[in-house]
């Protein structure tokens, strides 16, 4: 960010910047994107309501993430008040397959998408924020108000957890006669 | 390093590594590392490859729809924008107490309280010659 928040210009950019980003964002909460699309506009007329105020904010992008998220989750807790858990943040799945359909079919990126799923939600959390929204460790520990520490422990469990799914993926590919074929 | 899946400060050095969130001397330590066998070569190979695995797509948004938006509500509503210039800004304030002012003067002439006015203050039509002054 190098121009204000409190001019037009500047504003107008900061929406620019990060809106699709933060539309993405927000529908891992909402799983619907109109909703997410209405969440991120509501947070830019928060922000341009209180302008004044977060032009000294430390980081604009970190307000950003905080605000949608939290806005996302108060859209999730009123759409969803029948439904008792609502996971706090999910991946979406392609197609309904069978298991043996699912491993056959299943690429790279879907096993990655499979295990971040798998993740406990405060770890899939700060790992989706480094590695789908491209938020620096500083950038989440300001978006969660955590300390630095955490989001590296947190990011070195993911990928531990990474390491022993896809080790566990490449024996059971072995075990079927497929090994190589995603070279994992 | 030690290689020990169980070990979190070296997997948090390894995260690091390959969010790009470490200082010289430890990526120098970690392609060390990684040189040093092939077995870690491997699996930090893989770990590139999770670490860069994109997010499923969602379908892009109209950015364009959504400025419009927001400019609309924007202008609209208790979200109105303050920017304008000081000079003006006290216009307003004096516009503010002039109709304030006017309007207690109103309110003050049917309020029964005001007092009554006398018969020499009444209004009276006066005929004076052409030129002259009452």
């Amino acid at each position: 960010m190098t121009s204000s928040i409190v001019d037009d210009s500047g504003f107008e950019a900061l929406f620019r910047e990060h809106c699709q980003g933060l539309v993405r964002f927000a529908n891992r909460f909402t799983r619907d994107v109109p909703a997410a699309e209405n969440v991120v506009q509501e947070v830019f007329l928060k922000v341009w309501r209180d302008r004044a105020r977060l032009q000294d904010a430390d980081s604009i992008k970190a307000y950003l993430y905080t605000a949608v998220r939290n806005e996302a989750l108060k859209y999730v807790r009123h759409a969803d008040v029948e439904r008792r858990s609502v996971p706090e943040l999910k991946l979406t799945h392609a197609a309904v397959l069978t298991p043996e359909e699912e491993l056959q079919n299943k690429t790279t990126a879907e096993f990655v998408h499979d295990a971040i799923e798998r993740l406990p939600d405060r770890r899939r959390l700060i790992f989706t924020m480094n590695r789908f929204d491209r938020l620096t460790y500083v950038e989440i520990a300001q978006a969660l108000k955590i300390s630095i520490k955490t989001v590296e422990t947190q990011m070195g469990r993911a990928l531990a957890f990474l390491r022993t799914e896809l080790i566990q993926d490449k024996i059971t590919q072995a075990c079927r006669g497929k090994s190589g074929q995603e070279g994992l | 390093m030690r290689d020990d899946m169980s070990d979190p400060e070296s997997s948090a050095l390894l995260a690091r590594y390959l969010s790009d969130e470490c200082s010289e001397e430890e990526r120098s330590q970690v392609e060390a590392w990684i040189d040093a066998n092939p077995a870690q070569a491997a699996m930090m190979e893989q770990m590139t490859k999770a670490w860069q695995t994109r997010e499923p797509t969602t379908p892009a948004s109209d950015v364009e729809a959504m400025w419009q938006e927001i400019g609309r509500r924007r202008e609209s509503g208790p979200d109105r924008v303050r920017t304008s210039k000081p000079g003006l800004r006290l216009l307003r304030y004096a516009a503010v107490l002039a109709v304030g002012l006017g309007l207690s003067y109103v309110l003050s002439q049917d309020s029964p309280a005001a007092p009554v006015l006398s018969s020499q203050e009444q209004m009276q039509t006066v005929s004076v010659a052409v030129g002259e002054r009452s």
